[in-house]
């Protein structure tokens, strides 16, 4: 591992450590976290309200250093609202385009699933191009641009599913679930989250985060590895329980976040245990059961179980 | 295909112990109840032992365990061998088998003995219901081979994988089927199992015997006529005859049996009869006799039976499986002469005994012989005599006289008996036949259950020679004009005899459709049949030294090449170095790595069990991710080392 390598994974470590005093207890879903922003990937957080999705965006956004917008979405949320819109200048007697909140390096989407499906499509060509393209016009988004949208779970009133085309360009799904009873403890009787939010300190620039980004694509992929991830994806296009099976783009995506969980695992080689800690939070949201239509986590966790490591 | 000597994961403990309860199932039913309880104690024990737990199990307990379960077996059955104890040892050798199952060379040898145990099951029957549960047995098996051999699949995935491999099996079994050479008789035979058989009984006829048949619905045979089928009532089916009273029993007077293939009986009346000869097939369920049942009066009989100085149809051994045989019956016939001594044994009573019904025979003395038939047939059908399936159990010395005179209520033996001991009074030989009559038309073939037995007599007259004559009929016409369940109280009958309940009777006979085609065509597929369909087929000779190699020669070739292209095709990848040394670590430390389980958690899993290893393992798993996954072959040397320099594991 280069020096230089060496230096962006503390100080990626140091973000880590940040994140883990706000968010208690919860060590594996952030490390998770961090590998979807080094895949280049964007992030769905799915939990019921109050267990600190919010926080969480918050926090990324300042342990990494980047600029940061929220939107509410809201079942009234109109495109223009999202990407900007082009106003007539009367001085100059031309259109000037303003840009929305979109665009930003870090774009917090909370309670994505409030927003109708126009709203959510027009987060759609932003997530896979980084560009959005308003009066036929191309406009360049910032880099790094992350979505990290939260959701709640779907039965709940007023929301609309978001459909599979949107779900598929998010890399990972996280639950952040309920902390355990010492989190909690800790979580009750220490700071309040706000004051802590506010001491936080950037642990990187935005520039040595796309350096780190870099820095993955030279973690090595060996042949076994590479059979273990064909075998896996194989089985969810087998699995007569699910509609379809995973998409070309979710295996790529696949090769990187095991890439970015190795480098932050501190080792040049993916291994299987790395696929094994990615490949829940990225199939548990794509692979949607042919019976209701719905997304089932345990079913990732039981093909891990059922597929043998070549 | 993966290497014999693998150590098997819990998996696939899990489902060797699932797909053996499939495979017991049909035999523990048919053990006494405490042994089935027993074994499968066993087999639920054995199979939730973790395969770390089994590594611990000594060698020589097995041994003492099949000691054991050979006892309890001779405790059940008093014998290690034949169909009861052979089976039972059998499945509790291989119920034993699963605890000492540690590597996929005992898997593969346990799925065979459970293909065994599949088979050998047709030894409690050969029903359609019992194929189609070993057709399921074997998808489980082959299911199970297929998760062991390392092709794990979801579970429905691979049980649509193994009925599709059982059925690209079926063309070369149908070709085996119709084509393996049948034996004219099985090379061992069955012996036969110690429950009681009901049916007509060939030693004796007493009052009350085949009233108690009447509870039985059981199939006793099933028919099928060539031409258009009799009326109901002439269906007279001859079986044993007797002609030896003893005051109580009808019995015959010699024992008619033949142990030879080849019967000879000498003193054989001759029979002549009018009409033309209706042809038939019985399938006669097995009923341990050694006699067969054909239509009243068989003139062309099956090869290798014979017709009896009685005139009944003999078989030379009892009849232990279901026999198919065809015979021709004239159901108008005569006997021109019978020899003296069998006159005179018809004409034999007791000495003493019953002489209420000899003093109203000797009223008839003056008649001619055949005028004293009908005097004692219009004796039964003017004095108030009643047809019933419950008669009053008759207990004096003198029964004839109390059926007579007192009771005046009986079944078909009552009648037979009573009236053929007053014909013998009244000097009219006279002999009690017995069999079944009646049956019911199933589609395009008959039933005759065990409920129709029926016992009628036949009287010697000059002129006519042997004349049947059944007392029943003039008692109650509609039991033979309408069948049994017109002629008694309905609800002593069993079900399928019944009028009621018309459209469940229906559905159990439809079902028996399906039964006889399955006799017919899969258990009765026999030497005859097998020429029979061949020679359609345009094969003559069959059985032809040239045609077998020919025939036997090519399947060998063909499954030969076809097997030798899936090994070619199927080869097995040999596995990388680090992996080769990773089952090395696998077998040192007796401890097998589950298929999905990352080699981490192997690792911790082994640490924790032998902690003391704990540094060493952390090292070896090191070498070994370094060898595998970052291509660092150089690390490969240190790896084995660490590996050969495990203290391995002492068997307890």
């Amino acid at each position: 591992m280069s020096p230089q390598s060496r230096e962006l994974l503390q100080r990626l470590h140091a973000a880590e450590q940040q994140l883990n005093g706000i968010i208690l207890g919860k060590a594996p879903t952030l490390r998770l976290a961090l590998v979807c922003l080094l895949a280049q990937g964007h992030l769905l957080i799915e939990d019921v309200p109050g267990v600190g999705k919010t926080t969480l965006a918050h926090a990324l956004a300042t342990v990494l250093g980047l600029k940061f917008a929220r939107v509410q979405f809201t079942s009234d949320l109109l495109p223009a609202d999202l990407l900007g819109v082009s106003v007539y200048e009367r001085q100059t007697e031309q259109f000037r385009f303003h840009p929305g909140p979109i665009f930003t390096q870090l774009l917090l989407a909370d309670e994505i699933n409030r927003a109708t499906p126009k709203t959510q499509s027009a987060l759609l060509e932003a997530m896979a191009e980084q560009q959005v393209t308003i009066d036929g016009q191309s406009n360049p988004l910032p880099k790094p641009f992350f979505v990290i949208a939260t959701q709640n779970p779907q039965n709940q009133i007023g929301t609309f599913a978001l459909p599979e085309s949107q779900l598929d360009r998010f890399l990972l799904r996280l639950e952040l679930g309920y902390p355990d009873a010492r989190a909690e403890r800790a979580l009750l009787t220490g700071q309040s989250r706000r004051d802590l939010l506010a001491g936080l300190q950037p642990a990187l620039t935005p520039a040595q985060l796309l350096a780190a980004q870099r820095t993955i694509e030279d973690i090595k992929l060996a042949e076994p590895v590479l059979d273990y991830i064909q075998a896996l994806i194989a089985a969810t296009r087998e699995d007569q329980r699910f509609s379809c099976g995973l998409s070309p783009r979710a295996a790529l995506g696949l090769v990187q976040a095991c890439k970015a969980a190795a480098w932050l695992a501190n080792r040049s080689m993916v291994i299987p245990e790395d696929v094994q800690q990615v490949f829940p939070a990225l199939a548990g949201h794509r692979l949607l059961l042919r019976q209701s239509g719905r997304a089932d986590p345990h079913c990732a966790l039981q093909l891990l179980r059922v597929v043998a490591i070549p | 295909m993966v290497k014999a000597h693998t150590l098997l994961a819990l998996q696939h403990q899990q489902w060797l112990s699932i797909t053996l309860a499939i495979c017991s199932l049909p035999h523990l039913v048919q053990q006494p109840p405490w042994l089935a309880a027993c074994l499968a104690l066993v087999l639920l024990v054995f199979s939730s032992l973790s395969p770390d737990w089994r590594s611990r199990i000594p060698r020589w307990s097995t041994w003492l365990l099949a000691g054991v379960v050979a006892t309890l077996v001779w405790q059940a059955h008093n014998t290690l061998v034949g169909r009861e104890g052979g089976v039972a040892v059998l499945l509790a050798l291989a119920i034993v088998k699963l605890l000492e199952t540690r590597t996929r060379r005992d898997a593969r040898a346990l799925l065979l003995l459970m293909f065994l145990l599949t088979g050998v099951a047709f030894l409690h029957g050969q029903e359609p219901w019992q194929a189609a549960y070993a057709l399921l047995a074997s998808v489980a098996i082959i299911a199970c081979a297929q998760h062991i051999e390392n092709q794990i699949l979801p579970l429905g995935n691979n049980l649509k994988a193994s009925g599709r491999i059982l059925l690209e099996g079926i063309p070369i079994a149908i070709l085996l089927f119709v084509l393996f050479p049948r034996l004219p008789s099985p090379l061992w035979a069955v012996p036969d199992s110690q429950q009681a058989r009901t049916g007509l009984s060939g030693e004796a006829m007493t009052p009350g015997n085949i009233a108690n048949l009447i509870q039985d619905d059981s199939i006793a045979f099933r028919v099928s006529f060539q031409g258009p089928a009799p009326d109901s009532a002439a269906l007279y089916w001859r079986g044993p005859v007797f002609d030896d009273f003893d005051g109580e029993q009808w019995k015959p007077a010699y024992a008619e049996t033949a142990p030879q293939a080849a019967i000879r009986f000498t003193q054989v009346p001759q029979i002549s009869g009018e009409g033309p000869g209706i042809q038939y097939t019985i399938t006669l369920e097995p009923n341990q006799q050694p006699w067969l049942l054909a239509l009243d009066m068989p003139v062309q009989i099956p090869a290798g039976t014979a017709l009896s100085n009685r005139l009944q149809l003999i078989n030379p051994s009892p009849i232990t499986e279901r026999k198919r045989y065809t015979a021709t019956s004239l159901l108008r016939w005569q006997t021109r002469h019978d020899t003296d001594e069998q006159i005179m044994r018809s004409l034999t009573l007791p000495v003493a005994g019953n002489p209420q019904a000899r003093a109203l025979a000797s009223r008839w003395a003056s008649l001619p012989p055949a005028a004293r038939v009908q005097a004692g047939l219009q004796w039964l059908q003017t004095q108030g005599y009643r047809y019933t399936l419950s008669p009053p159990l008759l207990q004096s010395r003198d029964r004839v006289d109390e059926f007579l005179f007192q009771s005046k209520l009986g079944f078909c033996e009552h009648y037979a008996s009573a009236f053929a001991f007053l014909m013998r009074a009244a000097q009219v030989p006279a002999r009690v036949v017995t069999g079944y009559q009646g049956g019911k038309a199933n589609g395009d073939y008959w039933i005759v259950r065990q409920a129709e037995a029926h016992a009628w007599v036949e009287v010697w007259l000059a002129e006519q020679g042997w004349q049947r004559v059944d007392p029943t009929f003039v008692v109650a016409p509609s039991r033979i004009n309408e069948g049994l369940a017109n002629a008694v109280n309905t609800a002593e009958l069993p079900f399928m005899l019944r009028n009621d309940n018309a459209w469940l009777r229906l559905a159990r006979l439809r079902l028996d459709v399906l039964v006889n085609h399955w006799n017919q065509w899969v258990v009765g597929f026999d030497q005859q049949k097998q020429q029979d369909l061949l020679k359609k087929l345009g094969i003559e000779d069959f059985l032809s030294l040239s045609f077998l190699a020919w025939l036997f020669g090519g399947l060998l070739l063909t499954l030969g090449g076809f097997a030798g292209w899936l090994l070619y095709k199927h080869r097995p990848a040999r596995l990388d170095a680090p992996s080769r040394a990773l089952r090395q670590l696998e077998r040192k430390l007796q401890l097998p790595r589950e298929p999905s389980e990352t080699v981490s958690d192997y690792l911790a899993r082994a640490s924790s069990q032998r902690p003391s290893l704990a540094r060493r393992l952390q090292q070896i798993g090191a070498l070994y991710l370094a060898c595998r996954y970052a291509e660092q072959a150089e690390k490969l040397g240190a790896l084995r080392r660490a590996i050969a320099a495990l203290p391995a594991r002492s068997r307890r």
